[in-house]
């Protein structure tokens, strides 16, 4: 809570940094930045009036709204600048109308689009078993779903309530800009496009240089969720525990629960014998600091009963049943008063020391058979007044006990290996009808980090599966949709070996990446194709594409600046999921971004694929800003 | 002059009806301890502890308690679960009220003297501490005993008592529902330290006339927390009968007879 009231002002005040540098002007901060706030508003308001609590997922909602929705409106606006500066000439109200009626127009399919990917991204979140991330996938759609809605409807509205006096191109230019605008763009367009017609051996060569090492790093990422690592090694939290885990037993806690059924089945000396060598076994793991099992307390009581007397040899149930209220409450001469015969044999040697064990000799305790022994153990039991609750299920003929197993460290590796230890000796040792569990709070943590990348996965594929099938119903064509795969594949191997590189863990927060970069990256290449089939691709590539560039690409570049750096603000974030998750984000969103401005173009270029080639050469007519330029300059 | 003697009478009217009360608790509690009071006595016990879930596991002991001179000696002898049939548990009461108790465990053949079990330890891991197992309610010299109303409880008349322990032991509060007929309690309520939270609940199942008294045949006692349950039926009892003093020694722990 406290790292959101930090986090968002500062995302928020790098996302104003980068639509200031983008469009250096204050309509262009300003206007964007109304959409963001009324959308990521009514998110948080859903969130209250349905009493969605901030957990570690939802809270992170508002913030990636600010950052994702930023995408939209700056589409709207990029577009709308673009096609301002093509006029040297003050426009009039009407034509300023005309311009935001066809900016938005043509944009209102790719952000339709990219918000249903992104949404789908985030809707992918569904198939997880947590609720809270299910809660965070769906906010984060609507919220999306939101932004896109105030890019399309509000944002219009306020350009033309801004602009309503007619609209100087000359005034939104500097003179570097407008050098530039003679010039056909802004050189590194210019490079891109170069790069896209000409570098296709060496795009190929990177990038298949990029695939083999993603392939040989993925094997390195570590998964699992170590609750610590969540936050700062400085942290007091930290500090604390590592001093707790170094002088004390540990705090990472696994239960073992062993069930034999029968009454007083635990208390068996063989099972207790077992029980004894299992805690000596397990506290030799060096992550193992202390095993607390019901056995000190009866190696305890045993020496305490034995280590005054000597055990002797006597028969043991010689009073069959007794009963007091079978006589008179001895005042008649209703007892036989015979003397027993005692047997006063020494057990075979007494070294009182010996007794601080598990009784399993009954010859040692004067006894004939492991059920006296059993007997004996239900005795010590009901003669301690103490409460064993902890360990055993019954006062005095249990048929279940409990173990703990405290940890000293439990990395998922380590939790892992003592699960395995304690499965290898029970499975072992245990006869049919006995039954054992694992549990315990690092039980769950495993179980839980084990079932969250598991479900990353499925979220992985579906997100993936969803983006194909929506750019393929988009473009009309499968090849679109593969196409348009490509950014996402970028994106997801700059996740995956830079988890590998900076020894990021796939835990729980980091695992929610993924779908998301799939869902955010794929927006480039629907922009992208989207440009590409408004242009006449009978004509020059080198031009069209200089032209795609100038427009989409731009906008491509913002959006992607500005994703990158409002991820970049997560860094500041004190819990390091949050930070790794930023660092991931705006690495795929780099690779997201520059393979949809190099990779994307080539391929379309070596590929030219129907549902863009065709599509053009049967308009007869361009419906373009252009004409309608040619419409107004009469 | 006058004007003090009014005072004097305003006092006495302002604290009478509140010492009268006070009394009255007092006496009620007295009764209490009256009608449940023998020289000696008998019992065959049935507990059973009862689990959340609804399982049942029987325990069955028998008891005698002689008291000779004002000291109260008490023997008990395990009867089942088998794992400890013919454990025997002797307490006697010495001078300055403090008890000696030894045990004896057949397994080991022996009797061994132990230190006094703490009294709120569990009694064979029942939801009764041992203290319960003497009494569920303090005597009047013990605790501070309020009548706070009356209740109609389960079709019988009771006065509420509350019972406020002059040193705070195992409860820092119990509420008695005392049966004006019978003097017998019908429920307990048992409270934490704090005076507020409750800890557990006795209910009177069912009470008989036995023996020339009236006792309470079957009693259950719930422990909040953890909703597990014990319920303590008396199968037999005699009360204020000749009985050899004879069961109430070591001997008799060690060898089951009395020589």
């Amino acid at each position: 809570m406290q790292d959101m009231a930090i986090l968002a002002p500062i995302v928020g005040l790098l996302i104003i940094l980068v639509l200031f540098f983008s469009f250096r002007r204050f309509g262009g901060v300003l206007l964007p930045l109304i959409g963001l706030v009324i959308s990521a508003s009514i998110t948080v308001g859903i969130m209250a009036i349905l009493n969605i609590t901030f957990t570690m997922a939802t809270m992170l909602v508002p913030v990636l709204l600010l950052i994702v929705g930023s995408a939209y409106a700056i589409h709207v606006m990029s577009h709308f600048y673009a096609e301002v500066a093509l006029f040297n000439r003050t426009l009039d109200p009407g034509e300023t109308q005309v311009i935001i009626h066809e900016v938005v127009h043509r944009n209102r399919l790719p952000i339709i689009m990219a918000g249903a990917t992104t949404a789908a991204g985030f809707i992918a979140q569904f198939t997880s078993p947590l609720g809270p991330f299910r809660t965070f996938g769906l906010l984060s759609a609507i919220g999306v779903i939101l932004s896109q809605l105030s890019a399309l409807y509000l944002l219009p509205a306020l350009l033309r309530v801004t602009y309503r006096n007619g609209i100087d191109p000359n005034k939104l230019r500097t003179s570097r800009e407008q050098k530039r605008a003679r010039k056909g763009g802004h050189p590194a367009f210019a490079l891109l496009t170069r790069i896209s017609l000409k570098g296709r051996i060496p795009l190929i060569v990177i990038s298949v240089i990029f695939i083999i090492a993603t392939v040989a790093l993925v094997p390195t990422i570590k998964t699992g969720t170590n609750m610590l690592d969540f936050f700062k090694p400085s942290s007091a939290l930290v500090k604390d525990t590592n001093r707790f885990n170094s002088t004390m037993n540990g705090s990472g806690i696994l239960t073992v629960m062993i069930d034999g059924k029968d009454p007083s089945a635990v208390l068996t000396p063989q099972f207790l014998a077992a029980l004894d060598e299992f805690s000596a076994t397990m506290e030799k793991l060096p992550a193992v600091g202390k095993v607390q099992t019901v056995t000190p307390y009866i190696k305890r009581m045993n020496l305490i009963m034995n280590k005054d007397t000597e055990p002797y040899s006597k028969a043991t149930q010689t009073e069959a049943s007794f009963d007091f209220f079978g006589g008179s409450f001895g005042l008649d001469a209703d007892f036989d008063v015979e003397e027993d015969v005692i047997e006063t044999n020494s057990a075979v040697t007494w070294d009182p020391q010996t007794y601080h064990e598990i009784p399993t000799d009954p010859a040692k305790y004067g006894l004939e058979t492991d059920q006296d022994l059993q007997n004996m153990i239900s005795q010590y039991l009901l003669l301690y007044s103490g409460n064993l609750n902890n360990f055993i299920n019954d006062s005095l003929e249990p048929n279940a006990t409990l173990i703990t197993i405290q940890l000293q460290q439990s990395d998922t590796q380590i939790l892992r290996d003592t699960t395995a230890a304690i499965n290898t000796y029970w499975t072992d040792y245990l006869d049919n009808g006995w039954e054992y569990a694992i549990g315990g709070g690092e039980a769950i943590a495993l179980a839980l980090s084990d079932l969250v990348t598991k479900s990353q996965i499925y979220s992985l594929v579906g997100a993936l599966l969803i983006v194909w099938v929506l750019v393929s119903i988009i473009f009309r064509s499968p090849a679109a949709g593969f196409l348009g795969l490509i950014p996402v594949v970028f994106a997801l191997m700059g996740i995956f070996s830079f988890m590998a590189l900076l020894k990021i863990h796939l835990d729980i927060i980091t695992s929610l990446l993924a779908a998301l970069a799939i869902g955010i990256g794929v927006d480039y290449a629907i922009h992208f194709l989207a440009a590409f089939q408004r242009q006449d691709t009978s004509k020059d590539q080198k031009q069209v594409l200089a032209r795609v560039m100038n427009t989409t690409g731009r906008a491509i570049v913002i959006n992607a600046a500005s994703v990158i750096i409002g991820f970049s603000g997560l860094i500041f974030s004190r819990f390091m999921p949050i930070k790794q998750m930023g660092i991931l984000f705006c690495v795929s969103m780099l690779f997201a971004g520059i393979s949809s401005l190099t990779v994307l173009p080539m391929v379309i270029h070596m590929w030219q694929p129907k549902f863009i080639y065709n599509h053009n050469a049967n308009k007869s007519e361009q419906k373009s800003i252009t004409s309608n330029k040619r419409r107004i300059t009469p | 002059m006058k004007r003090i003697k009014q005072l004097f009478i305003i006092i006495a009217l302002i604290t009478l009806p509140a010492m009268a009360f006070a009394n009255t608790g007092t006496e009620i509690m007295q009764r209490v301890q009256d009608v449940q009071k023998a020289d000696s006595s008998a019992m065959d016990i049935r507990l059973g502890l009862i689990e959340s879930n609804g399982e049942v596991r029987e325990r069955r002991i028998q008891t005698l308690t002689l008291t000779e001179n004002g000291l109260t000696n008490t023997i008990t002898v395990f009867l089942s679960p088998a794992s400890v049939k013919n454990t025997r548990f002797l307490t006697r009461q010495r001078n300055d009220g403090t008890d000696d108790q030894w045990i004896y465990l057949p397994a080991l053949g022996r009797v061994k003297r132990i230190a006094a079990s703490e009294g709120s330890g569990s009694f064979m891991g029942s939801d009764f501490s041992y203290s319960d197992m003497a009494s569920t309610t303090y005597d009047t010299d013990e605790a501070n005993h309020t009548l706070i109303r009356e209740e109609t409880i389960n079709n019988r008349n009771a006065y509420v008592i509350e019972s406020i322990p002059f040193t705070t032991s195992d409860y820092g509060k119990t509420v008695i529902w005392v049966d004006k007929e019978t003097y017998l309690p019908l429920k307990v309520e048992f409270y934490e330290k704090d005076e507020t939270t409750l800890l557990k609940r006795l209910i009177t199942d069912d009470i008989a006339f036995t023996d020339g008294r009236w006792i309470t045949k079957s009693i259950t006692m719930t422990t909040i927390a953890t909703n597990h349950s014990t319920r303590i039926e008396i199968l037999q009892a005699k009360y204020n009968i000749p009985m050899n003093s004879g069961y109430f020694t070591t001997s008799f722990l060690e060898t089951g007879r009395v020589l």
